[in-house]
């Protein structure tokens, strides 16, 4: 580690990288520092990872409140380490802690926080590619990020075909299960959608096992596409005929606490074609976010509020700021 | 470098030519300027080679070289190395990634007298020159380049031909490509090269885009405040370019000039 950030603690280890709880001894205040692993002997041999460097071209041009900060890159002689602020929990662990409980003032602030940073990435030709819960993080002001955008990439140049192997399966879009190798926005707000639902019933909607069985997962909550509701379904890579269970329940039933403005969020945001989905502006202008309950303030969002004790005790030897302290600009 | 003659981030003012980092230790500026289009070639070169555009990645790739080399010596930093390490590193940028013994082996089969000495350590000597690289670069790698701007200027003419407007887009767009041999993309943002190599296809063609709202000239609305000697300037940049390089063109002998 670089002499200015001391480390405190290993927090997780992901797959380019290790990810650190440090002190920034400039400002004192709590950082995280992803340090990308080099790799394998072999893959050393191509420098720094294309991801590490995906990461920190696009994260270097956006600044906005819901998308993490950037803060510092270090290089040294043998690793890359970059500086982001830190955040004390994510989407999944506040979904899966049930001693939280979610009003609906809390989801909708949770939503616009979400919909306001993507909506800021989109306008900057920018997808994310992998959002799920693990990728939204909260801190203890209240403040939704969005961060991991290793996989995020420029859109919009018209000859590139992307690969579809992206997302995260569960939250994956159905044009992508289909092989569409030229895609845009709709996969992100197709993702939003999971996350929204996974918010409401704190269980992933559409745990697919397989890429046809998350079709087939899909199928059995929407319904299954036809010719009229998406015209170019047939036309993309590895297209296959589904046949769903039987009659699906609707998302009134599965969804039966949500209000209707809601499932017609839900259901913009699912909609197959992806050119007549909605988009992160029109969403936002949804009847949803005009209704009472309005959102919630930040700071009443709920935090998991376990803490591991150790992180605690360690803070408070240092005598240095406890992480709530942490000033966001 | 000198901070107080830096425009922007990564532009700095016509003065801070004079006193590069080579210069500094002790090379004159002609010399500095044949360096320079010495390692532009051998991107150019190496690049094309490996099937890269112009646009991104060699033009990426020559704007890093160019700004290496506001912050470190060539005395220091050989050419020959920073080319390569420059188009490895655009390459990964601009997700047209190319393997480092890739590139590395395209460099020693198209410049042999330049690379053969390296033999196997190639890989090496560039995969360290990458880190030296992406710290001067200060991790900045997005880099805009004059094309973007170029082609919506394509549509501002609705008083030219078709044909007109499409030849002069062509011309300034190769102006573009070669105006990387120059020091033009450290002295000037990359819309204000767009107009200038656009205002010297007009000039060549002899067109004579209408002027709206009788602005003084057709880019005022853009770029108010920019006279019409600045632009001068940037074009004979290119201009000085052509003529320094009918002559001897770079890299004629197929061996890099030494001092």
């Amino acid at each position: 580690m670089s002499k200015r950030y001391e480390t405190v603690k290993h927090l997780g280890e992901g797959q380019f990288a290790n990810v650190y709880l440090a002190k920034d001894l400039e400002s004192g205040e709590m950082v995280a520092i992803k340090k990308i692993k080099l790799g394998s002997r072999e893959e050393a041999k191509d420098g720094i990872n294309r991801t590490a460097i995906r990461e920190i071209k696009l994260l270097k041009e956006i600044h906005h409140e819901n998308i993490i900060t950037l803060r510092d890159v270090i290089g040294h002689r043998t690793s890359i380490q970059l500086v982001f602020d830190f955040m004390d929990t994510d989407l999944e662990h506040v979904v899966k802690d049930h001693s939280i409980i979610l009003s609906p003032a809390h989801i909708k602030n949770i939503t616009m926080q979400m919909l306001l940073g993507l909506e800021f990435l989109h306008a900057h030709w920018i997808l994310h590619r992998d959002l799920k819960p693990n990728n939204l993080l909260l801190n203890n002001m209240g403040r939704v990020k969005l961060t991991d955008f290793g996989l995020a990439r420029f859109f919009g140049s018209p000859n590139r075909n992307y690969t579809h192997q992206v997302v995260t399966r569960w939250y994956r879009a159905p044009e992508l299960l289909y092989g569409a190798r030229s895609y845009g926005v709709g996969i992100d707000i197709w993702s939003v959608g999971c996350i929204i639902a996974e918010l409401l019933l704190r269980a992933p909607i559409f745990p697919g096992e397989s890429d046809i069985d998350q079709l087939v997962k899909i199928y059995n909550v929407l319904g299954c596409p036809t010719e009229e509701s998406w015209p170019t379904m047939k036309t993309l890579n590895s297209y296959v005929s589904i046949k769903p269970d039987s009659e699906t329940p609707g998302l009134n039933f599965i969804f039966s606490a949500a209000p209707q403005d809601l499932i017609d969020l839900l259901i913009g945001m699912w909609t197959f074609d992806p050119v007549k989905r909605l988009t992160c502006t029109q969403s936002l202008q949804m009847d949803y976010f005009k209704s009472q309950p309005y959102c919630c303030l930040d700071e009443e969002l709920p935090l998991p509020n376990q803490k591991p004790p150790k992180r605690t005790r360690r803070l408070e030897e240092d005598g240095s700021h406890p992480a709530r302290r942490l000033i966001f600009e | 470098m000198a901070e107080f003659l830096k425009l922007t981030d990564w532009t700095w003012q016509l003065e801070a030519l004079k006193v590069t980092p080579s210069i500094l230790a002790g090379m004159n500026k002609d010399q500095e300027l044949l360096y320079r289009r010495e390692g532009i070639k051998l991107i150019a070169e190496i690049g094309a080679a490996l099937n890269c555009k112009p646009r991104p990645t060699i033009g990426v790739a020559a704007v890093y070289f160019h700004r290496f080399y506001m912050e470190h010596s060539f005395q220091n930093f050989n050419r020959e190395i920073t080319a390569i390490s420059c188009l490895f590193l655009a390459g990964k940028v601009e997700d047209f990634p190319k393997k480092c013994k890739d590139v590395c082996a395209a460099a020693q089969a198209q410049w042999p007298e330049i690379y053969g000495k390296y033999h196997h350590s190639l890989v090496d000597e560039v995969m360290g020159a990458e880190r030296v690289l992406l710290h001067t670069l200060k991790f900045d790698l997005q880099v805009g380049l004059p094309y973007d701007a170029l082609l919506e200027y394509k549509t501002m003419f609705p008083d030219m031909s078709r044909e007109q407007i499409t030849d002069a887009v062509q011309i300034a767009w190769t102006f573009i490509n070669d105006s990387i041999y120059t020091t033009l993309c450290i002295t000037t943002e990359p819309q204000m090269i767009a107009i200038a190599l656009l205002h010297l296809a007009f000039t060549v063609k002899g067109y004579q885009p209408v002027q709206q709202n009788m602005d003084p000239c057709w880019w005022s609305a853009d770029v108010s405040n920019w006279p019409q000697e600045s632009v001068d300037k940037a074009c004979h940049l290119v201009l000085d370019f052509y003529s320094a390089t009918k002559e001897h063109p770079v890299l004629e002998s197929r061996r890099l000039t030494t001092l």
